[in-house]
């Protein structure tokens, strides 16, 4: 595709809508990544929809916000007997249920506490490794060898779910290097799945290596 | 990164000026072709960091083979920065699809969309293209609402509010050069002022 063609055609437009069959994106794509003119359309383009997307979401949710016509302290207001009744709800779940949630928590993390924990392996697709926990407990361990010579500053660790849910996971460089790593992660988070964590090696403070990636199946009951 | 793509000529002197390791062509080339690979991108990676990876990785690629001499036509420069992009999403992709084995391939999130617009949006942009939102009548920017936050099918709303597909392209034609106009007459106002 040439420059002219691009402009006869309304390429920017019809890119941008979608309507291009795949040869033809691929023509306009690699003829804008050399004419400077139609690169700028593009971006135009881009840049507009972009920024008008990001306006009509924030009028859609201002929208949604409508304040009430009366003035919000006036008693025979609805709204304020509403806004009333739902602070004295949030008030009394803070009170009743999330404080001595939280406070049960406390404690049973306080506590020393046995968890279900698995040593992972790097697996071909197919082979699969199991992990069965209760709700109960507060965590799941999983223990990683570092394959011989990773020396790095640091680590990352990131768990994906099958369903694409991503969890970044902190990670201490093990004390000697013969050692596994080790990561505690919390129960709450999790759901019975089939997950996938990945470990990159970190030189100066960006991920640089991938060190491996480990499969397993994971059971709450 | 967010700024339109400042137009130059991709020609000889670029080329050597960019093997030989010039700090503010390879900015230029880092800005000019990260902000295209952002736009080709958006369509093809899975997520945004994915699009981070694969842009950050074909950037890579290039300058190296730039700095080892292996591109010699500077018109095709660009064409070589799209090629290697491909190819370089394509390994991204095998990659991920080798370790989950259900598949990477779900849906792209809304909030995801708007990570990966992320470096589009700008308070200065923002208010342009509220003034030219506002010279649309209602019915014109209602359908740009409808394509732009609702994503309806085109088809489908455009047999609603009996609007053709040209009617659609001619709108977002007007929009986009009218948006332009605004950004080249600041551009040339803030130059005046610079100097």
């Amino acid at each position: 595709m040439d420059h002219e063609e691009a402009l006869k055609s309304q390429a920017v437009e019809r890119y941008q809508l979608g309507e291009m069959p795949p040869e033809e994106r691929d023509a306009f794509e690699q003829h804008y990544f050399s004419c400077p003119e139609c690169a700028a359309a593009v971006y135009a383009a881009t840049a507009f929809a972009a920024n008008a997307r990001s306006i009509f979401l924030n009028a859609k949710e201002a929208a949604g916000r409508t304040p009430a016509r009366r003035r919000w302290w006036d008693w025979r207001n609805p709204v304020f007997a509403f806004a009333a009744a739902v602070l004295l709800l949030v008030v009394s779940f803070e009170e009743f249920v999330r404080i001595p949630g939280l406070k049960g928590r406390i404690a049973l993390l306080s506590a020393p506490q046995a968890f279900a924990s698995l040593a992972l392996r790097p697996v071909a697709r197919g082979d699969d490794q199991a992990l069965t926990a209760s709700r109960t407990d507060a965590f799941i361990g999983l223990a990683v060898d570092l394959p011989p010579g990773a020396a790095y500053g640091g680590f990352v660790c990131e768990l994906r779910s099958a369903s694409g849910a991503v969890l970044s996971v902190p990670v201490r460089a093990p004390a000697a290097p013969e050692e596994p790593l080790n990561v505690l992660i919390p129960t709450d988070s999790l759901k019975s799945n089939h997950y996938t964590l990945t470990l990159w090696g970190q030189d100066s403070g960006r991920p640089s290596a991938e060190l491996g990636s480990f499969s397993f199946t994971l059971k709450i009951h | 990164m967010g700024d339109a793509p400042e137009s130059v000529r991709f020609d000889a002197a670029y080329l050597d000026r960019l093997r030989a390791g010039d700090q503010e062509t390879q900015r230029h080339f880092c800005d000019y072709f990260g902000m295209l690979l952002q736009i080709k991108l958006a369509n093809g990676a899975r997520s945004w960091q994915m699009l981070q990876d694969v842009r950050q990785e074909t950037l890579l690629r290039v300058l190296q083979a730039v700095q080892e001499g292996k591109i010699n036509q500077p018109a095709g420069l660009g064409a070589f920065v799209w090629t290697t992009s491909n190819y370089v999403l394509w390994q991204f992709r095998r990659a991920e699809d080798r370790y989950q084995p259900g598949g990477g391939g779900t849906p792209e999130p809304a909030d995801e969309r708007m990570e990966i617009e992320r470096e589009l949006i700008r308070a200065d942009l923002q208010r342009e293209v509220h003034e030219i939102l506002g010279e649309l009548s209602d019915k014109d920017r209602n359908i740009l609402r409808q394509l732009l936050l609702e994503g309806r099918n085109k088809q489908e709303f455009g047999d609603e509010l009996g609007v053709t597909p040209e009617y659609l392209r001619v709108l977002l034609h007007r929009a986009k050069e009218r948006f332009r106009s605004r950004l080249t007459r600041r551009k040339r106002a803030a130059a005046g002022e610079t100097k």
